[in-house]
């Protein structure tokens, strides 16, 4: 314990290492203490000596303060380490990119000189601030704080993504006042790829505050931040794709409640089909219900696209046509009608095919309008010959002002008629081959007398075969649908 | 997909090589004829005879880009459609739609 008391500050005696540069700054400061009371006039002849004696006195100081910063480097490390590994470890704790901010915010001041923070998280869709915490500014000058983010350094550095120092703002066009005493600062963006989403902001009271050394320091936190961010995001991810996917099993579930419940057995006909999306949801659908007790209503239609747009203009279809089938309309009229309808609903890019019969039982007559999908195959069981049910127009939900023609084809006992979608003819095997119309009229043929669930059962069989898959999947490159009515033998 | 484009007068012949299945050549393609619509032409012959596969998607990548061109009072031509793909537009009745040519030289002789 010095002599003279603790009363008097500067008889303080520090005799560890680095005492010699403190006795140099010391003497500087009395040297510059001296220098200020004898200062003469302006620009009188004793002025320019004053001048250069000051300037000396601040060089030697320059000097002496770098030396006493080297000096100090290893305790400057080790709190810089000791910030780090903290951060680290409540990294591995899960904590929230907030969370650590502020952890930051709280322990940076061992680190690193400032008198006024912040740090600011950005919101993605119109990079406003979507959190922030701030240190050191005047409650009635918060608003200007936030101007910072379009007008100051920060909105310099949301366009160039890099760190800039500034050593004196009087002097730095960017920089934008919302503090009067700042003299330096320093402002690193957090950056997330290439996208920033954050800044750390500290400003100081004293010009050139900050140099590589900070930058590097505040850019490794930054960093640090922006992987807890990223951390975050991931877990946000996964949970909205399992929330994603629990929706899309109630749609599939909803979508499947749209089709017929069960296979029409009649004593004269019967019709089966059946719907594999590629997807949870798909876009084909087919259909089979009863006018009046004389007539079948089928349809199977495409919609363009997969997944869930697909799958919601399905519904539009189906909804449609079961609509427009109690008005009793003319078939071609009732398509053009749904047509208009999709229009309104369909995007510019999407359309729908769609094959639209009825089946009136005491004639055996198929009345039809195909809207541009692909043929159903009609095999005559007389003769074993295929026709392919054409007549109608142009898909739908496409353009405007569309008409329709009918088609008639009158069944006969034993004659068989295969609906599909392009799923099937368009699947290729590993040599690029499609199964095409002759893999679907070469299974149709072999299915022999099978019932209609047979028939189909037949094709899909086929159709893995050609395909190389396993006689269990049922998920295929593109939705599938099929449908088959078969009238019965006399 | 790649997209070559060559222009002279009114007339732009865009020619398609590999496969037209929807995705990001949605755009690509749209754009592509909106640019040429903006400079004033309005005829344009769709050389498809590098096109190896087209789906439903890449049917309605035409489909979207017609419209524009219809509505300026403009047209497509097709030229050299290939067999699949002939088939396609057969099935969807496109061709009421679409006049189609053997080769770009007739395309571009019915717009004369």
């Amino acid at each position: 314990m010095n002599p003279a008391g603790p009363e008097s500050a500067s008889s303080v005696h520090y005799s560890g290492p680095g005492r010699d540069v403190l006795d140099a700054l010391r003497q500087l400061v009395e040297r510059l203490e001296a220098l200020r009371q004898q200062e003469p006039a302006p620009s009188s002849q004793a002025s320019s000596a004053w001048l250069l004696h000051v300037r000396q006195a601040l060089e030697e100081l320059d000097g002496s303060t770098a030396r006493l910063r080297d000096l100090l480097e290893p305790a400057r490390t080790l709190r810089e380490n000791r910030l780090l590994r903290e951060i680290g470890r409540r990294l591995g704790r899960d904590l929230g990119s907030e969370s650590l901010a502020l952890l930051i915010m709280d322990t940076l001041g061992g680190v690193v000189d400032f008198d006024a923070a912040g740090i600011y998280f950005l919101d993605p869709k119109d990079a406003t601030i979507r959190w922030e915490s701030l240190r050191g500014y005047d409650t009635d000058k918060l608003h200007l704080v936030r101007q910072k983010l379009d007008r100051g350094i920060m909105g310099w550095i949301a366009r160039h993504k890099e760190s800039v120092v500034v050593p004196d703002v009087r002097v730095d066009p960017r920089y934008f006042n919302a503090r009067d005493r700042t003299r330096s600062e320093l402002v690193v963006p957090i950056l997330l790829e290439d996208r920033v989403i954050g800044f750390f902001n500290l400003e100081s009271d004293r010009p050139a505050c900050y140099g590589e050394q900070e930058r590097l320091l505040m850019e490794v936190l930054a960093s640090q931040v922006a992987q807890t961010v990223e951390h975050t995001l991931l877990r946000a991810d996964r949970e909205e794709r399992r929330r994603v996917q629990a929706d899309l099993k109630v749609a599939r579930s909803i979508q499947r409640s749209l089709l017929p419940k069960a296979d029409l057995h009649l004593h004269d006909v019967e019709v089966a089909g059946l719907n594999l999306p590629s997807t949870e949801v798909g876009g084909d659908y087919f259909d089979h219900f009863m006018i009046t007790p004389q007539d079948i209503g089928l349809v199977i239609a495409d919609v363009a696209g997969k997944g869930i747009p697909a799958s919601l203009l399905m519904a539009s279809v189906r909804t449609g046509i079961h609509i427009l089938t109690q008005y009793r309309l003319d078939m071609a009229g009732m398509l053009s009608h749904l047509n208009e309808h999709l229009l309104e609903v369909t995007a510019a890019d999407s359309f729908v095919t769609v094959f639209y019969g009825v089946y009136h039982r005491p004639s055996r007559r198929l009345t039809y309008v195909n809207a541009g999908h692909n043929p159903p195959q009609l095999l005559r069981r007389a003769t074993g010959a295929l026709e392919s049910l054409e007549t109608g127009g142009l898909i739908l939900g496409a353009f405007r002002d569309v008409h329709y023609e009918l088609g008639l084809v009158d069944l006969e006992p034993g004659d068989r008629l295969f609906f599909y979608t392009d799923g099937l003819n368009e699947t290729e095997n590993a040599g690029g081959r499609e199964f095409g119309l002759e893999g679907i009229a070469h299974a149709l043929r072999e299915a022999g007398r099978l019932d209609a669930r047979g028939l189909l059962q037949h094709e899909l069989a086929a159709l893995r075969l050609h395909a190389g898959l396993h006689e269990r999947v049922t998920r295929f490159p593109d939705d599938l649908t099929l449908m088959a009515l078969v009238c019965a033998d006399e | 997909m790649k997209i070559s484009a060559e222009s002279r007068d009114n007339l732009v012949v865009l020619t398609l090589k590999g496969n037209l299945l929807g995705g990001p050549d949605a755009d690509s393609f749209y754009n592509e004829v909106k640019s040429f619509l903006d400079k004033g032409n309005r005829q344009f012959v769709l050389d498809l005879s590098n096109v190896k596969l087209m789906n439903s998607s890449g049917l309605g990548i035409l489909i979207k880009a017609l419209k524009p061109v219809r509505e300026a009072g403009g047209d497509f031509h097709l030229a050299s459609v290939t067999e699949k793909i002939d088939s396609l537009f057969m099935i969807t009745k496109l061709y009421q739609v679409f006049k189609s040519f053997p080769d770009v030289e007739q395309a571009s002789r019915a717009f004369e």
